[in-house]
């Protein structure tokens, strides 16, 4: 027993000290020798699988190694050519759109990548541009066309942006050609989509029954293929993965290799929010995305004087969401809420470098509905003030009464009003408390619940919810900012929380059960019915194929629409960030800033230089291209 | 010729007989261990029952949760999001729970634990190969090194009561005892990786600069990000097994066999080694073996303050994906670990002490 302990006393201290000779020789490091770029990411920890469509995690690889023929930049909408040759070339007749491949484009395993690669990814994956399409044709090797349906085109702009949304780079045609050539050949043998008719499918052809079954067998065939090689084309190489790190190799073989500076690509992984800001501070990786609560924020760059953080625009508004469901909500009282609220003081213990909003929710955040409205219709949208006077009797006019600092509904009843939220957000949970002091002291009893977004969202979105309200995001652009992207994304999850009417899932027009069913004041425009009025699902799917004055007569439509549905309340547009380690990485934009005070609070205005620089850095929304445009370059 | 039929006949008889006696004897003679065993059973069947009814008891919609991870991760719309997960989820969310549940029993007798929502290559067999032996070699590690120590300790305090030793070593379990075990990893992180940044914060083993194989390299740097976590549960268990063999040394000095060895002019350290410890350990031992037990759950929060990939730390994410069959195969191996140490140690105990087999 004693020697045993003796021995391993012996051995512990052994490692102690071998770990303390090595530690000390690896502090002291502080330029990028190395030219690594070191990030965290999640990814699936069994083993990444051996493509983008494999159904697992594949992490860091979607970022620096997945590249489609275009790269576009959320929230700026900024197209970057990728694995193509300069930008589509659409016809006169609006009918194709011809890509050019770059002639240096390869798979990381050596092949061409080829036009029968695009022509391939879009057969296997019907992605949104397939509805807007009757093919995609192979011109010559490196040469690929798209055939728009007649029925629906999209403007130039949109078809560009379509294009750009989706990785062609991840279907190699050697590869996946059972799987491609199957699908080809069950899209043929589906029948067409009628002119007159509204259903969608891709490349206009609608599969149903046995063809179904087949295209539906073939994906999940494709799904569960195992190549022997990790399918892509990116800069980035797969050298070695194990459960916390990934390490990523320069691929040689990359049509812009010469110019990226990263031999390697280190990412570690964390499922803890303080771990990461622990390895941000302590200068183990270089970047991440997003933004710190403010204290945190100030503790990291306080700890690593080698970083910086830049802010930008996020294409989404955070506010409260009322559950119309309730009886409490009648018109005047989502009106007198209106104007409860000190925004600004909500923003500030929310995010204090956002925007704060005076808007009702309506559809999208205040920077695109600048963008994508009539300067007449964003004038005539309903602005609120922090007036509780005017809140107080907007409420006795609905029927409320006060008495003792407390308020009464109609019926007598004490007011109680239960808040949810998603804790894992800081800025929610933050301004829901906000609201919930807010309406205390107002005198209106207020139960906050906050739970895991599944959760949170799970519950809201169920009839006899237990919440009257919510704190989330109210409008939000996951994709590019054209407005369609926020409009489906408030169908898919806000409308549910704020349980807006919606047609029958049994409906006999296919295409609208299920949908939201709410009309508009139409203002008098062509969109408008025979009633004046436009159905929030009518044009939802179509927006696309409106130009540029029919689409803001349009929005103007919707957003004044659902401003004056007051399904709830703007508090303030998003602003998110990166941060940057400055000392490793070059050509860190907004230099003249940075220099002076690495919490760089300026937030750069829609259309500057430092709008569409400072939103490139954001790897999550510009997919890594900053680094394989060579843009950031390691401080070797 | 009849008369050999008979004697043949009686023969089988015969020797059938002896063998149902045999059977019977056995079943009797054991009749304690089937009962233990019959208890291990039901258990585990219940266990097995409530796993899967709870797990789905967690609220959410997977099919919409992993479209916005798509819909986030890859900039696309919401609704391109959900087409694609509804076409990646191996997941039928209309299948009735009870078909899912004969489905789920049907693969544990087949000796498949659950195969994930995400991805069909994904199973908790497999899960459960790659991460236990990290869980096992840390935790083991730990539970040796802090049963050794505390078994030493604890003879210690029990030898020198009311001495400077004993102070220091109370003061040391006070403390210890009143340090959650997270919070000493935190410290432990902050100390020697964030401040003097000798140990690694985080992972099983550095994989940019060393290939997993039999290496002195790897062995080494596995041992190296091992030590925090280590460190940090022998840290917080020590104090309970010097506590329990205190008592437990308290209880043997004062037998007759201490004091007729210390009439026999035996030497301190003689009667510590070969008298005391031995003795005292012997009801720490049954612990041990419960405690070992609990290791194959891993500990999800010391593994997530690591980031170290052991079970533990792979049932949270699981749980937080709502990767339902992956879970309930991990919780059920889990569960089904502990009642067979358990029945492994109830059935040691009675052989070693028969007064158990007739209580």
């Amino acid at each position: 027993m004693r020697k045993t302990f003796v021995i391993a006393t012996a051995l512990v201290l052994l490692v102690v000290v071998i770990a303390c000779f090595t530690g000390c020789i690896e502090t002291g490091q502080s330029l990028n020798a190395e030219k690594s770029f070191r990030v965290i990411s999640s990814w699936e920890k069994s083993g990444v699988g051996s493509h983008f469509n494999s159904g697992k995690n594949i992490g860091p690889l979607a970022t620096f190694s997945v590249e489609g023929l275009y790269q576009y930049i959320r929230s700026t909408d900024e197209i970057i050519p990728m694995l193509a040759d300069g930008m589509p070339v659409h016809s006169d007749d609006g009918l194709s759109t011809t890509v050019k491949i770059k002639e240096k484009a390869c798979w990381q395993n050596g092949d061409d990548f080829v036009a029968k690669d695009v022509w391939a990814y879009y057969y296997l994956n019907h992605t949104t541009v397939t509805n807007y399409l009757l093919s995609v044709e192979e011109v010559d090797n490196k040469t690929v066309r798209f055939n728009w349906n007649p029925n629906r085109v999209p403007t130039n702009e949109v078809k560009d942006l379509l294009i750009a949304q989706d990785r062609q780079g991840s279907v190699c045609y050697t590869e996946f050609r059972v799987y491609a050539d199957t699908a080809y050949d069950i899209v043929s043998r589906s029948a067409d989509i009628p002119d007159d008719s509204t259903n969608w499918g891709a490349f206009n052809k609608f599969s149903t029954g046995e063809l179904l079954s087949e295209l539906n067998a073939n994906f999940a065939a494709y799904r569960a293929h195992n190549a022997t090689w990790f399918v892509c084309t990116g800069p980035f190489k797969l050298k070695r993965e194990s459960a916390t790190q990934i390490l990523l190799e320069k691929n040689e073989l990359h049509w812009n290799a010469e110019n990226i500076g990263f031999d390697r690509i280190e990412v570690y992984s964390s499922s803890d929010q303080n771990q990461i800001y622990g390895l941000l501070a302590n200068d183990q990786i270089d970047y991440l995305d997003g933004l710190a609560p403010i204290d945190t924020l100030n503790s990291i760059l306080d700890s690593n004087p080698n970083m910086a953080h830049l802010k930008m625009y996020d294409p989404g508004s955070i506010g409260l969401i009322f559950n119309t469901e309730k009886v409490v909500w009648s018109d005047k009282v989502r009106e007198a809420f209106q104007y409860i609220f000190d925004r600004e003081q909500i923003k500030n213990a929310a995010n204090p470098y956002a925007i704060t909003s005076y808007y009702p929710l309506m559809g999208m955040a205040e920077s695109e509905a600048k963008t994508w409205m009539t300067e007449e219709g964003f004038n005539e949208l309903p602005k609120y003030s922090y007036n509780q006077a005017k809140a107080e009797e907007l409420l006795k006019e609905a029927g409320w009464s006060k008495s003792g600092g407390k308020w009464y509904l109609p019926d007598g009843k004490e007011a109680e009003l239960t808040l949810g939220t998603d804790k894992g957000h800081p800025g929610m949970s933050a301004a829901a408390i906000v609201v919930q002091s807010t309406l205390e002291s107002f005198g209106i009893k207020c139960v906050i619940k906050m739970t895991d977004h599944n959760s949170w969202a799970s519950a809201a979105s169920m009839d006899n919810s237990t919440y009257d309200m919510s704190v989330y995001w109210t409008d939000l652009n996951m994709s590019f900012s054209y407005p369609t992207g926020s409009y489906i994304h408030f169908n898919s999850m806000m409308a549910n929380v704020a349980h807006v009417p919606r047609f029958p899932d049994n409906y006999s027009n296919a295409q609208l059960a299920g949908q939201i069913n709410y009309e508009f004041d139409g203002r008098g425009s062509k969109f408008a019915d025979a009633n004046g009025k436009v159905n929030f699902s009518t044009y939802l799917n179509n927006m696309y194929v409106y130009d540029s004055t029919e689409i803001k007569e349009l929005i103007d439509i919707y957003n004044l629409g659902m401003a004056n549905a007051n399904w709830g309340i703007q508090f303030y547009q998003n602003v998110t960030g990166s941060f940057i380690n400055i000392a490793r990485i070059k050509n860190v934009p907004m230099q003249e800033y940075w220099t002076q005070n690495r919490n760089v609070e300026v937030v750069p205005e829609v259309g500057t230089e430092d709008f569409y620089e400072v939103a490139r850095t954001n790897l999550i929304y510009g997919n890594g291209a900053i680094v394989t445009m060579g843009i950031y370059q390691p401080n070797a | 010729m009849e008369k050999e039929n008979i004697t043949a006949k009686d023969r089988i008889k015969s020797v059938l007989t002896k063998v149902w006696k045999a059977i019977v004897g056995f079943l009797y003679k054991y009749r304690y261990f089937w009962k233990k065993l019959g208890i291990a059973v039901l258990t585990l069947a219940f266990s097995t029952i409530v796993i899967f009814f709870i797990i789905r008891l967690i609220p959410g919609d997977i099919v919409r949760e992993y479209a916005l991870s798509l819909a986030s991760s890859r900039n696309i719309p919401y609704d391109e999001a959900y087409r694609l997960a509804v076409s990646l989820l191996n997941y039928d969310p209309e299948e009735s729970i009870f078909l899912q549940f004969f489905r789920y029993v049907g693969g544990l007798f087949r000796g498949e634990l659950g195969v994930s929502l995400y991805n069909e290559d994904i199973t908790a067999n497999l899960l459960i190969k790659q991460r236990l032996p990290w869980t096992l070699f840390i935790s083991s590690v730990s539970l040796l090194i802090s049963f050794l120590l505390g078994t030493w300790l604890g003879s210690l305090m029990a030898r020198k009561r009311n001495g400077a030793a004993d102070t220091a070593i109370s003061s040391y379990i006070v403390v210890s005892g009143s340090i959650p075990d997270y919070l000493m990893g935190l410290l432990l992180v902050l100390i020697f990786a964030y401040t003097w940044k000798i140990f690694p914060s985080q992972g099983n083993y550095d994989a940019f600069y060393s290939e997993p194989g039999w290496n002195f390299k790897f062995f080494y740097d596995v041992l190296r990000h091992a030590f925090l976590p280590v460190a940090a549960y022998v840290f917080v268990q020590t104090g309970t097994w010097t506590l329990m063999m205190r008592g437990s040394s308290i209880g043997v000095l004062g037998e007759d066999y201490i004091s007729a060895a210390k009439a026999r002019g035996l030497s301190e350290r003689t009667i510590t080694r070969k008298y005391l410890k031995r003795n005292a350990m012997l009801p720490l031992v049954t612990s041990l073996a419960v405690s070992f037990a609990a290791l194959f759950g891993g500990s999800p929060l010391m593994e997530s303050i690591f980031n170290y990939p052991g079970i533990g730390l792979e049932l949270s994410a699981r749980i937080g994906l709502k990767d339902y069959f992956v879970v309930q195969g991990i919780m059920f191996f889990t569960s089904s670990m502990v009642i067979l140490v358990n029945l492994i140690t109830d059935s040691i105990y009675s052989l070693i002490d028969p007064r158990v087999r007739k209580e």
